[in-house]
């Protein structure tokens, strides 16, 4: 699970996978987007064609922070991290889909009881010649939940027995339950049987480390790539701070034969006019469009210029109620109230005029794209709030159910006595735009008053909101892994991340999330999940789904083979070849 | 005014001048005490941190572990404290975001860069703006005068962000003449765009400098004299007009280097150059306290310093500047 980008616009940091996020959807400022979309499944296939003499492929990136798997934190680590090492698997993307490949492993077993994972690791090595041997991921663990370190990501970890308890200072690492059988056979034992754990350990943050390095050079390690090994495709063979990066081929690397690049160069390029113009002239072979853009290359795309790809993003938008207190309108805590707001917003008039129609209205919490066992659960759950939406299609019944929640607090159901306070973070005109939306929104079809309290910067805005000061807010979630349950964990009663979700709190809900936990039959963890859906989107209206994303990627003809999963980077390069330039 | 013919050395001069600069010295520790002070409690009032989003889902305790060991955890003071004592030592401590990362090996990294676009932008720009001025002036009035300052007065306004944006797609995108981005220090072709861009805003100054300063010897006595003596028009401009009027150029120009000296963050960031501006502004962004204090302290300390210089030269060069000490001309 993770929040993401907190200034959710377009921020020098790009997107973030995993940070806090206030009004997500990053801002995209069009007018009158459409166009065809092609669905492709990254760039074509094509086992038949003609490699170009030069293997060079430029991506643009923002620089990293650290170059320590355990210490991973932003989408651009992501990016290149996954490509200069590697944990057990590895992404590739086929027709369309996410295709986990067995890497670091060449096979696992996994016990009956389905809480003993046993991985047979594969015979590789670091970029200095030394073996890849159990004992790194072993090490690599237990530095990730060492409290000491304090790791972002080391809450991706607490399925494992002892994890938990050595993160919160209880435990120690002793107890941690990973071993190292052999140098090739490792072991991890988890605390309930969920069928989700192999596709959290893909995560950068589980990947081996050297601990012998670690321990030699420190924290130098984390920012000079000369003091790094890799046991990845490539190896980092220049950076320049905050400019630039170059990749070169791993000849170390175990599947060294089919990595056909020759050379892969990470850009720093700040403004999108000048990506536009490094697209055009082929100096920047992809990219993932996330401003006004999107129109632009499209209609490149149509025009055979560009190849477009467009892949459900696995992130959700979505209005949080502040249920801590009622907020200041002190209605919040109100299910009528919070149903009919919700049941208000017109989502389809809040894409078009906020995001041109480029991301895809919401009536659920979990986006398209996301796997419960073997099915796709969007493609096999009704959107909860469709089927309410049904009932309440004359929006008169709508303002009736608003007056009956109203009545119930304040013992008068006039809206004119009502004014609501929307929070949000404005660092643009498409962020001021968004607020203003819910403000005539909810005063035209509710007849309320609508305050905008418009903060400037994520710090403002995160002490507003810990202040409590609205009545709610646009909030955005980005899955880390294909399970429900990414969406599912932070609306517990006791979650961490109740903050950030109005503080929702049910007991059916509580319950549900507690029977998961051990949980392992993939029909009922499906039905649960189905259950707790539509708990706290219809029943309850625990918070407002407004739009899923949508990831757009426009690549130059010549790319062939490059995936795009949907986890974790954005772009995998390690199979990429030029063809045709 | 009558020009000075000759200086005469009056009494005591000499000891006025270190009196002086001792006390612009004191004055310039001063002002550099004070910068730094003021962007310390200016960044500590900003609301959140570097650390903010780092920490975010992380326990509390283990947050709390965080910010001791980056010692943001103490209170303002002692940290200011701190910090100050760190400056005093030429210690400016390690960047917060990037681990192991500090102003000298920034500096070392990046400085060359910065500094070699800011002289190829100030000699371009300079050098143009000074021909445009005199050019305008010594044709007063006419259409080439007009057509000078209109353009230097467009230089001025337009932002340098879009002056350097329209070059690159026409140049770079269109005409594919030079790279769109990037820097090799040994290939002038990526450097050729990004010093035209940046030369702009010294071309608009210096052609409008040139040109005052032109304007207001033209009609001096002493070049009234000149010509009544008959000299050429060229010799009056370049023996009597230029050389007097060379005096507020000269004192702008060190200013003008050590700014140029220090990078300019859009130019930089446009083209993708590893300069020093472009990480000052992320390291702000980054609220990377370390490393901003550090960069602040050093650029405040460059300016001051030659302005410092400045203030002395002009007054050795210039001896009709009388310093304001009353003093001197008794």
């Amino acid at each position: 699970m993770a929040i993401y980008n907190e200034r959710g616009c377009v921020s020098r940091r790009a997107f973030i996978s995993g940070a806090l996020s206030v009004g997500a959807l990053s801002a995209l400022a069009l007018s009158g987007c459409g166009g065809s979309k092609q669905v492709a499944s990254g760039s074509a296939s094509d086992a038949n064609a003609k490699l170009d003499s030069k293997q060079e492929l430029n991506l643009d990136y923002t620089d990293l922070q650290t170059l320590d798997v355990n210490d991973i934190r932003n989408s651009n680590e992501f990016l290149v991290l996954s490509q200069v090492q590697e944990g057990l698997f590895r992404t590739f993307t086929k027709d369309g889909k996410d295709d986990v490949q067995n890497a670091g492993c060449e096979s696992y077993d996994v016990s009956d009881d389905k809480l003993t994972y046993t991985f047979h690791l594969r015979k590789n090595s670091w970029s200095d010649g030394q073996p890849v041997v159990a004992q790194d991921y072993v090490d690599s663990l237990l530095r990730l939940v060492n409290p000491d370190n304090g790791f972002s990501y080391s809450y991706m970890a607490a399925d494992i027995v002892g994890a938990q308890d050595y993160m919160d200072g209880k435990g120690s690492a002793d107890a941690v339950a990973v071993k190292a059988v052999d140098d090739y056979t490792l072991e991890y034992k988890i605390v309930a049987p969920i069928p989700f754990f192999t596709a959290k350990l893909a995560n950068v943050c589980f990947f081996p480390v050297r601990k012998d390095l670690v321990d030699k050079y420190g924290k130098d390690m984390a920012n000079d790539y000369t003091k790094q090994v890799y046991n990845g495709p490539f190896v980092i063979s220049d950076r320049v701070l905050d400019n630039s990066l170059t990749l070169k081929p791993n000849d170390k690397y175990w599947d060294a034969k089919n990595v056909k690049l020759t050379k892969v160069t990470y850009t720093v390029v700040a403004e999108e006019a000048t990506k536009s113009q490094l697209l055009s002239s082929k100096q920047l072979d992809a990219v993932k469009a996330t401003t006004e853009y999107t129109t632009k290359w499209q209609k490149e795309a149509d025009a055979g210029k560009l190849v477009g790809v467009e892949r459900p993003d696995v992130l959700v938008d979505y209005l949080s109620f502040n249920m801590h207190t009622g907020g200041p309108s002190g209605l919040m805590n109100n299910e009528k109230v919070r149903l009919a707001l919700s049941l208000a917003i017109d989502r389809d008039d809040f894409n078009k005029a906020i995001f041109s129609g480029l991301y895809k209205p919401a009536y659920g919490l979990v986006p398209d794209g996301i796997k419960s066992g073997d099915k796709v659960f969007r493609d096999v759950t009704d959107e909860p709030l469709k089927a309410v939406e049904k009932k309440y299609k004359d929006k008169k019944a709508v303002v009736a159910l608003f007056k009956e929640g109203l009545k119930e607090v304040t013992g008068s159901d006039d809206p004119k006595a009502v004014t609501f306070t929307i929070l949000g973070q404005v660092t643009s005109t498409q962020d001021k735009n968004r607020l203003e939306w819910f403000q005539q929104e909810f005063e035209n079809v509710l007849g309320v008053k609508v305050n905008i309290n418009s903060q400037s910067e994520s710090a403002s805005f995160v002490s507003e909101r810990n202040a409590n000061n609205y009545d709610f807010y646009v909030m955005g979630w980005m899955g880390d892994f294909s399970d429900p349950v990414t969406f599912m964990d932070c609306w517990f009663t006791t979650s961490g991340y109740a903050k950030f979700m109005g503080g929702y709190s049910n007991a059916d809900f509580d319950k549900d999330y507690d029977s998961l936990q051990t949980m392992s039959d993939e029909d009922e963890r499906l039905q649960t999940y189905q259950r707790m859906e539509k708990n706290l989107v219809a029943d309850h209206a625990g918070m407002a789904p407004l739009v899923y994303g949508v990831k757009y990627v426009f690549n130059q003809t010549y790319v062939k083979d490059l995936s795009l999963p949907q986890f974790g980077t954005d772009f995998e390069v390690s199979r990429t070849f030029i063809s045709g330039k | 005014m009558r020009p000075v013919a000759r200086c005469r050395r009056l009494p005591g001069e000499g000891d006025v001048l270190i009196t002086y600069a001792i006390k612009r010295f004191i004055m310039m520790l001063a002002t550099l005490f004070v910068v730094a002070s003021m962007t310390f409690f200016l960044l500590a009032a900003v609301p959140g941190d570097a650390l903010t989003e780092r920490t975010a889902r992380l326990p509390e305790d283990v947050a709390a572990r965080i910010y001791e060991r980056y010692g943001l955890d103490k209170p303002v003071f002692e940290r200011y404290l701190i910090t100050m004592n760190g400056i005093l030592h030429g210690d400016f401590g390690e960047s917060i975001v990037h681990q192991g990362q500090t102003i000298p090996k920034v500096l070392a990294e990046k400085g060359p860069v910065s500094a070699q676009l800011g002289i190829q932008q100030v000699i371009v720009g300079v050098g143009v703006g000074l021909i445009l001025g005199v050019i305008a002036q010594l044709r007063h009035g006419t259409w080439i005068d007009y057509l000078t300052i209109t353009v230097s007065i467009l230089l001025v306004s337009v932002p340098t962000m879009v002056f350097a944006l329209l070059i690159q797609q026409v140049f770079a995108g269109n005409l594919g003449l030079f790279p769109v981005i990037g820097w090799d220090a040994g290939d002038l072709s990526y450097s050729v765009l990004p010093t035209l861009a940046g030369s702009f805003a010294y071309i608009a100054s210096y052609a409008r400098l040139a040109k005052a300063s032109l304007a207001d010897v033209t009609g001096q006595d002493y070049v009234l004299a000149a010509e009544a003596r008959g000299l050429s028009s060229r010799q009056v401009v370049v023996r009597h007009m230029l050389r007097n009027a060379a005096i507020p150029v000269v004192t702008q120009l060190p200013m003008t280097v050590a700014m140029c000296l220090t990078g300019s963050f859009f130019i930089e960031s446009i083209f993708s150059i590893p300069g020093v501006g472009q990480y000052y502004v992320q390291a702000v962004s980054d609220r990377d306290v370390t490393m901003v204090m550090g960069f602040t302290v050093i650029i405040a300390a460059l300016y001051i310093v030659t302005i410092f210089v400045t203030d002395i030269l002009y007054h050795i060069v210039d001896p009709r500047i009388r310093l304001a000490t009353g003093s001197a001309s008794e």
